[in-house]
């Protein structure tokens, strides 16, 4: 090669060179402050005024009734039915629009997704805005609505709203792979076709429904947002408000948020190595891995009648929280009437004039693409460390970040929330209070949705396609970049969309970490509801959706344009 | 030109050995086939060629250049290779021309010699006008084409491909074949081709160098390794052979109460087992032998028609074995008993096999 070329070559390789510095460093920072955090986290739990060990948090917090085991005994009355109720309700319209010919079937999916895209705390204003006394309901109807506003009941409705989304991927997925032959198999052994659904259909479903069941109980036990503004008013706390309230409402007590979140973490952690348990023993003698054309179960007389009630009560749960929403961001204040007088762009106004809101967009949007740009960077090393060097400390610190990110995706948003407060509040890097530390948050709570889907793919490169690579003459870095990168481009704009969508929806870390200067969006619309201020909290709201909306659109549009096999 | 020079080539996997002290060399231009069954190493050899594996032990030189020693190691990318792999590896997110591009891009050729190139790799291999097409867009051969066109297209030293053909169906198998062996001679570029198929070693290639659990059991041209096999285990791997297990008095060649009729090579101690190796089509029937050959009793057990060939399968009750005899299918079919002849120059006499290593 001659002078020129090598001078060339080094610097074509430099951009290169410097992304994967920033790579192993974020890995880097990324498994510091996670030992960092879980060791403070251990540390304040096992703190008291008196001495620097003690297990007086500990014994306080189980001994007293109210610290502990009350919002543990309220966590779990949520969890077990929601679990239950969003797998049926998720379940019965998979089957619907995966093996009925319900009309329009398909558009099953918009209708449950969208009550999972508004953050759950927006979907528990909404269902305040209408079932409130002076709400939507009673302005439309002229009564007082049937349904209870906050406490328990509406915890359960909106958390089974807002997580019905899980079970209805699982099980369509499921009914979608399972070997049409097995229920022909049945049919022509004389089963009518309801007997098939109960006696062949359920059972093949059961690892897709014990899965939904697990994920489901734990988004319950970790939500934050739902019981907070539908439970607290009632004086009905859950683990994750009371943790909330122990590391925010003076006077603080932050060993005792500790020592629950602990327990927190532990469930989750438990809920997860169940769900591993139950993928690994997952039986593949159901799929036949082939697209396969399955028979469509006919509902003949009562194809009309089931559609009204699906898409009736489907249509009801998806649009009626947006339309609410909508409906009091327009209003210049909220029980003052609904009528077009009424109506008014000025929260809308308020984005771009208030200096605290013009902050929380800007913060917001930064925030999200930095996390998702850390994250996905943060995937790729971790996968190709993990999945392509030969056994090494270097690929066993892949292996180990891998675990890591898992991990930290599992956990609950205000544990991770409350061991970065512990671990950075003052001492040597007082980050508390700084854009720094949410960014930080986010990457850690979210890496694991990149590093998941980012490996997966890379698993399914055949490694010949590398050695081609390096035959053809290209650096080890060249090849990830001409070869590997491209063809990890579908897992690369998932993980991007998928971290940028969840980090603008952030409300349980945030609620602990946001402060002054470093508001969200969510942040902002969060401590508007709880005030009371729904129209600037709704008007808020929207902006998030559609940004989260339009973050959807753009990442199915770049899907679709390139799409490559791998095979 | 360049040619290979293998030396004490060891490898093992954890504690599995996968090849055993192998030395070779493959001269300038030559096309050699590195044959064996799966598991014989001969892919790992390939691959350490490649610079895709590291070998344990011993070196490898292009031309003068080691390319791998005791502390030289050079990584594929500077090896200058083109290599043509069993799953062709074509870049699905690239379409004909950038398969064919990157390679040259990245030794820092300008635009216009680029695309000449990649215009004169496609004629070669017969896809001019190509360019544009997606990968998935090709059939099984056109892909195969493209690997070669790409390995091909930078003018490598060495070109190397891992059983090239094996993703083919039979017919366009043995045209791809003989188009490759074409261009290579026309280009005269070395080549180190793996297959486990002999039929395909045999006509395609200059030398041959048989692997049988990590060693190198034989290298020759097709011609002599065929015709004069050192081994009963190369004569079984490369076509239907008749192994029999006789012993060497010192003066005859005894099996059963038979005396068999063979020069036996100086080389061989009297007193000692040795194999004897006949190919059927140069057994015969009694009434068209030479005057030298053996005659026994011989009934015929089974008859199997391959097309060109006839097949009989014989019981020899004078020998206590049984033979495998192969003439022209038109030739009249037989049947019953038979007389079987062994003529002197069919029958080829082998030291007796290492314990373990004997059969297919």
């Amino acid at each position: 090669m001659s002078a020129a070329g090598r001078v060339r070559s080094v610097l074509r390789g430099t951009p290169l060179a410097l992304l994967a510095l920033m790579a192993a460093s974020s890995v880097a920072v990324l498994l510091a402050a996670s030992a960092l955090g879980g060791w403070e986290l251990l540390r304040a739990g096992l703190h008291s005024p008196a001495a620097d060990w003690s297990l007086h948090p500990l014994q306080r917090a189980l001994t007293q009734r109210y610290m502990l085991l009350g919002p543990l005994l309220n966590s779990l009355l949520l969890a077990v039915p929601v679990a239950l109720l969003a797998t049926c309700a998720g379940g019965l319209l998979a089957w619907f629009a995966v093996r009925s010919d319900l009309p329009a079937g398909r558009w099953l999916l918009a209708a449950v997704a969208l009550p999972h895209i508004i953050p759950g705390f927006q979907l528990a204003s909404a269902w305040v805005e209408l079932f409130s006394h002076g709400g939507v309901w009673q302005a439309v109807f002229g009564v007082a609505a049937p349904i209870a506003p906050y406490g328990y009941g509406a915890i359960v409705a909106v958390m089974t709203l807002h997580l019905m989304l899980f079970p209805y991927l699982l099980v369509a997925a499921n009914l979608q792979a399972a070997d049409p032959a097995l229920e022909e198999a049945a049919r022509v052994a004389g089963l009518s076709a309801l007997r098939v659904l109960v006696r062949v259909t359920v059972p093949l479903a059961r690892p897709a429904l014990a899965a939904s069941v697990l994920l489901v109980f734990a988004y319950v036990m970790e939500e934050f947002g739902i019981p907070s503004l539908l439970g607290t008013p009632t004086g009905f706390d859950t683990l994750t408000t009371r943790i909330y309230g122990l590391a925010t409402t003076p006077p603080l007590d932050l060993s005792a948020a500790a020592v629950l979140a602990w327990l927190l973490g532990a469930v989750a952690l438990v809920v997860l190595w169940a769900q591993l348990r139950l993928l690994a023993g997952q039986r593949l003698e159901t799929l036949s891995g082939k697209a396969s054309r399955h028979s469509v179960v006919r509902l003949g007389r009562w194809r009309w009648a089931a559609a009204a009630g699906v898409w009736g009560a489907v249509l009801a749960a998806a649009l009626a929280p947006l339309l609410a929403l909508g409906l009091v961001s327009l209003l210049d204040g909220w029980g003052q009437g609904y009528g077009p007088g009424h109506w008014t762009l000025a929260r809308y106004r308020g984005l771009l004039h208030s200096d605290e809101l013009r902050r929380a967009l800007r913060n917001t949007v930064l925030l999200a693409a930095g996390s998702a740009a850390l994250a996905t960077l943060i995937a790729v090393a971790v996968a190709v460390t993990a999945q392509r060097l030969r056994a090494g400390w270097l690929q066993r610190l892949g292996l180990l970040a891998d675990r890591v990110s898992f991990v930290a995706f599992a956990l609950p948003g205000l544990v991770v929330g409350l061991a970065l407060i512990l671990a950075f509040s003052g001492g040597w890097m007082p980050l508390y209070g700084t854009v720094w530390l949410l960014l930080l948050a986010y990457v850690l709570r979210f890496s694991g949705v990149s590093v998941r889907s980012v490996a997966a793919r890379l698993a399914q490169i055949g490694q010949e396609l590398e050695a081609a690579g390096a035959v053809a003459g290209l650096s080890r870095l060249r090849v990830l970049a001409r070869i590997v990168l491209p063809l990890l481009a579908p897992a690369l704009t998932g993980s991007l969309v998928l971290v940028f969508i969840n980090a603008v929806k952030e409300i349980s870390a945030t609620s602990l970490l946001a402060s002054q200067g470093s508001e969200t969006l969510a942040y902002e619309a969060y401590v508007r509801f709880q005030e009371g201020n729904y129209t600037q909290g709704s008007a808020l709201s929207m902006v998030m959706i559609a940004l989260v909306l339009a973050m959807l659109l753009l990442g199915r549009w770049l899907g679709r344009a390139k799409t490559v096999g791998v095979g | 030109m360049t040619a290979i020079q293998i030396d004490h080539i060891d490898k093992r996997y954890a504690a599995q050995p996968v090849l055993h002290d192998v030395s070779l060399q493959v001269r300038a231009g030559e096309l050699l086939t590195l044959l064996g069954a799966s598991g014989s190493g001969k892919t790992t050899l390939l691959r350490i060629l490649a610079g895709l594996e590291r070998a344990d032990a011993g070196s490898v030189r292009f031309g003068d250049a080691v390319v791998q020693g005791e502390r030289v190691f050079v990584p594929p990318q500077r090896r200058g290779l083109g290599m043509v792999f069993q799953s062709y590896a074509l870049w699905p997110h690239l379409d004909v021309a950038g398969n064919l591009a990157l390679a040259l891009r990245e030794q820092g050729k300008g635009r216009a010699e680029i695309a000449q190139r990649i215009d004169e790799a496609l004629q070669t291999v017969g896809l001019a006008g190509m360019q544009r097409r997606a990968i998935h867009q090709l059939s099984g051969g056109q892909q195969q084409r493209v690997a070669l066109a790409r390995a091909l297209v930078a003018q490598p030293r060495v070109l190397l491909m891992d059983e090239p053909l094996s993703n083919l169906d039979a017919g366009l198998r043995d045209e791809l074949r003989d188009q490759i062996r074409a261009l290579q001679q026309r280009l005269g570029i070395t080549t180190v081709f793996v297959t486990h198929d002999q039929t395909e070693a045999l006509a395609i290639s200059d030398r041959i160098a048989l692997l049988h659990q990590g060693r190198l059991v034989a290298l020759g041209t097709p011609e002599a390794i065929y015709q004069q096999p050192p081994s009963a285990y190369v004569a079984q791997f490369l076509g239907k052979a008749n192994v029999l297990r006789a012993r060497w008095d010192g003066s005859a060649l005894r099996l059963g109460g038979a005396v068999l009729p063979a020069l036996v090579p100086a080389s061989i101690a009297a007193g000692h087992d040795v194999s004897v190796v006949i190919r059927p089509q140069n057994l015969c029937w009694a009434d068209a032998a030479a005057a030298d050959a053996a005659v026994f009793a011989a009934q015929v057990r089974q008859v199997h028609l391959l097309g060109a060939l006839r097949e009989y399968h014989l019981d020899v009750p004078a020998l206590g074995v049984e033979l495998t005899l192969a003439e022209l299918s038109s030739q009249p079919q037989r049947g019953g008993a038979q007389r079987v002849a062994l003529p002197r120059a069919a029958l080829r006499v082998l030291p007796p096999p290492q314990t373990g290593s004997a059969g297919g």
